[in-house]
C-alpha cells in the first residue's frame, strides 16, 4: 500500500502540486495521467521522496521519511522518465547496479542470471556487452527497465509487497515494445507486487491499469477505476480539446477517440 | 543525446563481453610493472653502480653493502621513490573520484582548483606558520603544513561542489568555470603571501609551482603517507556509490546509497590526498586526469576495479615522470609538474575533441 496524503510542492512562488491525495494498492496497477505540466512527474518524485513536499507518505505502513535510502531501496525501484548516464557503462553493468541495490554480497552470488532474465524480459538479450550510450532512445528506455526490475525481482518478499514507480516506461517504444513493459507491468501487479506508473498514453493505460488518477492543474481532478475516470467531461475539460470515450474493439475497457479539429465541442454534443 | 557522443563512445571502446576479467588482467599487468618502476627508479640517478639489489638485502641482513650505496638507496632514492608511489596513486585516485562525484570526466583536482587550494594552504600555513606562538608550533609541528593543505583542498572542493552542482547534476562549462575563478583566486592570495615571505620561506615556496618529488625525505612522507593510505584504503568503499551516482543523485538515492553521506567521504577523501599530495610534491597536474581516462578506456568505469587500478598506474606514470624529469637536463633537475604538463596537456586536450559533443561545450 502506497498513502500519500496532502502533498503540496511549491517552488518558487507556484504551487505544482496542490493538496494531492494519492492512494495505491499492491496487487494492482495504478496509472497517473493528465495533460503536460498538470503534475505528474512532480507527484511521483514526491511520493519517492526526490524533492521536497508538505503532507506525508507511507509505504506498506510505514512512513518513508522514517526509512533509510538503503531500507527504500530493498522495497521500491523507480524509473525516471529520462536521465543521463555519465560514463560509457555497459548494458549488463547498468542492469548490475540495480542488483546490488540492498543485497549481501553472498546473495548477489547467487543472482548473478537475474540480469541477463531482465534483459531478455525487456527484449535486450544480446546487448548485455553495449555501452548505453550507443543505444536507440527506446532501448536505453528498456536498459533502464531492467536495470528496475532486477531491483524488486521478485513482488513480494518475506510477505511484503514490492513496488515499481514507472514515469512513462512507454514513452520511448514501438507499439510492440509498449505491450511487452505493460505486460511486465501487469505481470509484476499480478504477482503480489504494486505498480504505480506515470502513463501518456490514454489507451493503453485504460487497458492494463486497475486504477487511474488523472491531474489537472497540480490537483486531482477525478480519481477511480479507468471506466469512471475516462469520461467526455472530464477528459475534454483537462485535455483542453474535444474527446469522446467509446468501448475498446475487443473489450469494455474505455477507448478514447480524439475529435477532429474541424469538428467543434459544439458539433460533438 | 548528441550522436557525436555516442560514437566517440563507440570508437573509444569496441565493446564485447565482460569487461570485468579485462579489468583484472590490467590489475595483474599493473602490478608488476609498478614493481619494475619501482626498482628501476631506485637505481635511476646520477650516481651509477650503485648496488641496489645489494642495499635493500642489506637491511634485512641478507647481503653487505657498503655505506654510500645505503646512503643514496635508503636516505635518498627509498623516500622518493615511495613519494612518488603515494603521490602518483593518490592524485589517480582523487581525480577518478572526483569525475565520478562530478559525473564527468574532466574533473580534475589541479584543472579546477583543488590543488591550488590545497596549495594556498600549505604557502599559508608555511608563511604564517612561524607567526604561530611556539607552543602551537610544537603541537602541530610537521603536520601544519599537510592539516593546512587539506583545509585548502576541503574548502575549494566543497565550494566548487556547491557552485557547479544544482540538483544533483552537475554542469560541465560551471565547473570549469569556477574552477577558473577559484585558481585565479588562490593564485592571487598565494602571490600577497609570497610577497611576505622572507627568503628562506622563498625557497621552500618555489617548488610549489610546478611540483617536485625532489624535496622528498622521510619526514615528510611520516607525514603525509597515514592520510594518503587513509584515502586510498577508503576509496574502494565508494565504488559503488560512485558507479550509482552516474546514474545521477536521485537514482543514486533509489539504488540505496545514501547520497549526502556518501558526497561528504568523497569530498573529503579528494581534499585529504590531493592536500597531503600538495604538502610534499606541491601541485602536479594531469596525473588525475589522464590516468582514469585511459583505464575507463581500458577496462570500463565501473570503480570498483578503475580506483584500485587507479592506484597503480597512477604510482607508475608519476615515476617514470619522475625519472624523465632526473635525466631530460641532467644534471640538474625539470620539476616534475613540467614533465607532467608536457605529456598530460596534449592528451587532455585530446580527450576534450572526443567527447566536446557530450560536454556541450
Ligand atoms: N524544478 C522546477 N522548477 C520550476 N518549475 C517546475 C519544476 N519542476 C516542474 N515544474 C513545473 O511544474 C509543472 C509540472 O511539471 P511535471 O510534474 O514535470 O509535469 P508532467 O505532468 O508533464 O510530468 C510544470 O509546469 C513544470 O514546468
Ligand atoms: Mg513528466
Amino acid at each position: 500500500m502506497i498513502s500519500a496524503k496532502n502533498i503540496t510542492v511549491t517552488i518558487g512562488a507556484r504551487k505544482i502540486l496542490d493538496d494531492v491525495t494519492f492512494d495505491a494498492a499492491a496487487g494492482k496497477v495504478t496509472a497517473i495521467v493528465g495533460p503536460n505540466g498538470s503534475g505528474k512527474t512532480t507527484l511521483l518524485r514526491a511520493i519517492t521522496d526526490e524533492i521536497a513536499h508538505s503532507g506525508t507518505v507511507a509505504i506498506n505502513g510505514t512512513d518513508t521519511v522514517t526509512m533509510s535510502s538503503a531500507a527504500l531501496s530493498t522495497v521500491r525501484a523507480v524509473l525516471p522518465q529520462s536521465g543521463t548516464v555519465a560514463f560509457p557503462f555497459t548494458v549488463l553493468e547498468l542492469v548490475r547496479l540495480g542488483l546490488t541495490a540492498g543485497r549481501s554480497v553472498a546473495d548477489l552470488r547467487m543472482l548473478d542470471h537475474l540480469p541477463h532474465a531482465a534483459l531478455k524480459r525487456v527484449g535486450l538479450d544480446g546487448f548485455e556487452g553495449q555501452l548505453i550510450q550507443g543505444l536507440s532512445g527506446g532501448e536505453r528506455q528498456r536498459a533502464q527497465l531492467a536495470r528496475v526490475l532486477v531491483q524488486v525481482w521478485e513482488p513480494v518478499l518475506d510477505g511484503t509487497p514490492r513496488w515499481l514507480f514507472l514515469d512513462e516506461p512507454v514513452s520511448a517504444l514501438d507499439i510492440g515494445h509498449q505491450l511487452v513493459v505493460m505486460n511486465i507491468a501487469r505481470a509484476f501487479a499480478k504477482a503480489g507486487g504494486g505498480v504505480v506508473a506515470v502513463m501518456h498514453d490514454l489507451n493503453l493505460t485504460s487497458m492494463f491499469a486497475d486504477h487511474v488518477t488523472l491531474l489537472h492543474d497540480g490537483q486531482v481532478r477525478v480519481s477511480g477505476a479507468p471506466d469512471v475516470v475516462f469520461n467526455d467531461t472530464d477528459l475534454s475539460a483537462c485535455y483542453g480539446c474535444p474527446l469522446r470515450t467509446n468501448t475498446a474493439p475487443t473489450s469494455t475497457a474505455p477507448w478514447i477517440l480524439p475529435q477532429s479539429a474541424i469538428l467543434t465541442p459544439e458539433a460533438i454534443q | 543525446m548528441a550522436v557525436g557522443h555516442t560514437l566517440a563512445f563507440q570508437q573509444a571502446a569496441p565493446m564485447a563481453g565482460d569487461r570485468r576479467i579485462r579489468a583484472r588482467v590490467t590489475q595483474v599487468m599493473l602490478c608488476g610493472a609498478l614493481v619494475l618502476t619501482m626498482l628501476l627508479s631506485l637505481g635511476w640517478g646520477a650516481a651509477s653502480n650503485i648496488d641496489v639489489i645489494g642495499a635493500l638485502l642489506a637491511r634485512l641482513g641478507l647481503a653487505e653493502a657498503g655505506p654510500v650505496d645505503m646512503t643514496i638507496v635508503w636516505d635518498i632514492r627509498m623516500p622518493r621513490m615511495i613519494t612518488g608511489v603515494l603521490v602518483g596513486a593518490a592524485l589517480a585516485v582523487s581525480g577518478a573520484v572526483m569525475q565520478g562525484l562530478f559525473r564527468n570526466p574532466l574533473a580534475d583536482p589541479g584543472l579546477v582548483g583543488v590543488s591550488a587550494g590545497a596549495g594556498l594552504g600549505a604557502v599559508a600555513a608555511i608563511v604564517l606558520g612561524g607567526l604561530m606562538p611556539v607552543a602551537v608550533q610544537q603541537i602541530t609541528g610537521g603536520y601544519l603544513i599537510p592539516l593546512a593543505a587539506f583545509l585548502g583542498g576541503w574548502a575549494s572542493t566543497l565550494l566548487l561542489y556547491r557552485v557547479a552542482t544544482n540538483g544533483g547534476q552537475t554542469s560541465v562549462a560551471t565547473m570549469l568555470l569556477a574552477g577558473i575563478a577559484l585558481g585565479g583566486l588562490t593564485g592571487a592570495v598565494t602571490g600577497v603571501l609570497v610577497y611576505a615571505a622572507t627568503d628562506d620561506q622563498l625557497r621552500d615556496l618555489t617548488f610549489w609551482g610546478m611540483g617536485s618529488l625532489g624535496g622528498a625525505n622521510w619526514v615528510k612522507l611520516y607525514s603525509a603517507s597515514p592520510v594518503i593510505l587513509a584515502t586510498l584504503v577508503t576509496a574502494p568503499f565508494l565504488a559503488r556509490a560512485l558507479d550509482a551516482l552516474a546514474l545521477g543523485e536521485p537514482v543514486a538515492a533509489h539504488l540505496g546509497i545514501d547520497v549526502q553521506r556518501m558526497k561528504r567521504i568523497a569530498i573529503m577523501s579528494v581534499a585529504a590526498s590531493v592536500g597531503a599530495s600538495v604538502a610534499i610534491t606541491g601541485g602536479i597536474g594531469f596525473i588525475g586526469i589522464i590516468v582514469p581516462h585511459m583505464l575507463r578506456l581500458a577496462q570500463g568505469p565501473e570503480h570498483r576495479m578503475l580506483l584500485p587500478n587507479a592506484a597503480l598506474l597512477g604510482a607508475i606514470v608519476l615515476l617514470l615522470s619522475d625519472m624523465i624529469s632526473r635525466v631530460i637536463v641532467a644534471p640538474a633537475e625539470l620539476p616534475i609538474g613540467i614533465v607532467t604538463a608536457i605529456i598530460g596537456a596534449p592528451l587532455f586536450l585530446w580527450i576534450l575533441i572526443k567527447n566536446r559533443s557530450m560536454l556541450g561545450i
